[in-house]
């Protein structure tokens, strides 16, 4: 009986014969893993860009503040399901970015929608006034010095990211039946003098001293991230 | 030393998902945010989170 294996002094790996035992070198790099903290951190930046350009886009409404906190939820889990395997900074990092980003927006209501700069609205008809006024960073002035409303009810909604929103009011204003709003999440308020200032400053004035206003009903709400609102009569 | 980084992240990624949720809510009009409440609430689960952490790993140290 023969044997088929190759005689001892047969060295491995030489044509036409077969090593008998597997190679114990060291595994090649083929097949080598993501490291799972850049994997997840790499998923979730990818599924928050997916879904904010999708909202951009219109393809279906999200806010970008939701968009956010999903993001955040994720790298929470991520970390959570990761600790296991390292410390991944890169999440953590993430994280606190998201966590200020949030704070900032939502405790102070920092939009920056509306574009930079200083932008000047003088109305002088029902027709010029529009419903809503936005500036991410600078000055917003509405002067209404010189606008003339017919009886009815109107409403304006106005407000800065950061800066100053400064409101001139309609000859008139305001009347009973017309509150005037206003508030900042740090700043200053002053509503025809009537003051506040710091965290989240406001001052509601629901019943101005100027008579019945002939009619006309005039809802004013401002706001400004970081700040000030002020509000002068004609 | 793995392990307190381990334990590290894991307390940061509670407190991530817990203020994820707050986050959330309140851009779903769940209920608003006060700006004179947030930053304390955040600061009080940063620093919760960081003594949990630190007292976990002095723990483990003989």
């Amino acid at each position: 009986m023969t044997s088929e294996l190759p005689p001892l002094d047969q060295p491995a790996g030489e044509e036409g014969a077969e090593p008998a035992t597997p190679p114990t070198t060291t595994t090649p790099a083929i097949g080598r893993r993501i490291p799972s903290g850049r994997l997840m951190l790499g998923l979730v930046l990818l599924a928050g860009g997916v879904l904010w350009l999708l909202g951009t886009l219109d393809v279906f409404e999200v806010s970008v503040w939701v968009v956010l906190s999903i993001m955040l939820i994720a790298v929470g889990l991520a970390l959570l399901v990761g600790s296991r395997t390292g410390h991944h900074g890169g999440l953590v990092a993430l994280g606190v970015v998201l966590v200020v980003e949030l704070g900032l927006g939502s405790s102070f209501d920092v939009s920056l929608r509306g574009g930079i700069g200083d932008r000047t609205f003088s109305p002088t008809s029902a027709s010029e006034l529009q419903r809503e006024y936005r500036l991410g960073i600078g000055q917003l002035t509405l002067d209404f010095s010189r606008l003339a409303l017919s009886p009815g009810h109107y409403s304006i909604d106005a407000h800065v990211g950061i800066g100053q929103l400064l409101l001139r009011l309609p000859p008139g204003q305001p009347t009973v039946g017309s509150p005037i709003f206003a508030k900042a999440g740090v700043g200053d308020v002053n509503v025809l003098g009537k003051e506040d200032s710091g965290l989240d400053a406001s001052v509601h004035l629901l019943s101005g001293g100027g008579g019945r206003g002939g009619g006309v009903n005039l809802f004013v709400e401002l706001s400004v991230g970081i700040g000030q609102v002020t509000v002068d009569g004609s | 030393m793995a392990a307190s980084y381990n334990r590290t992240a894991a307390v940061a990624g509670l407190v991530f998902v817990g203020l994820g949720i707050v986050f959330l809510l309140e851009a779903l009009n769940v209920f608003e945010l006060r700006a004179r409440y947030v930053w304390p609430v955040v600061l009080i689960a940063i620093g919760a989170a960081v003594l949990a952490s630190g007292i976990r790993s002095s723990r483990r140290r003989p």
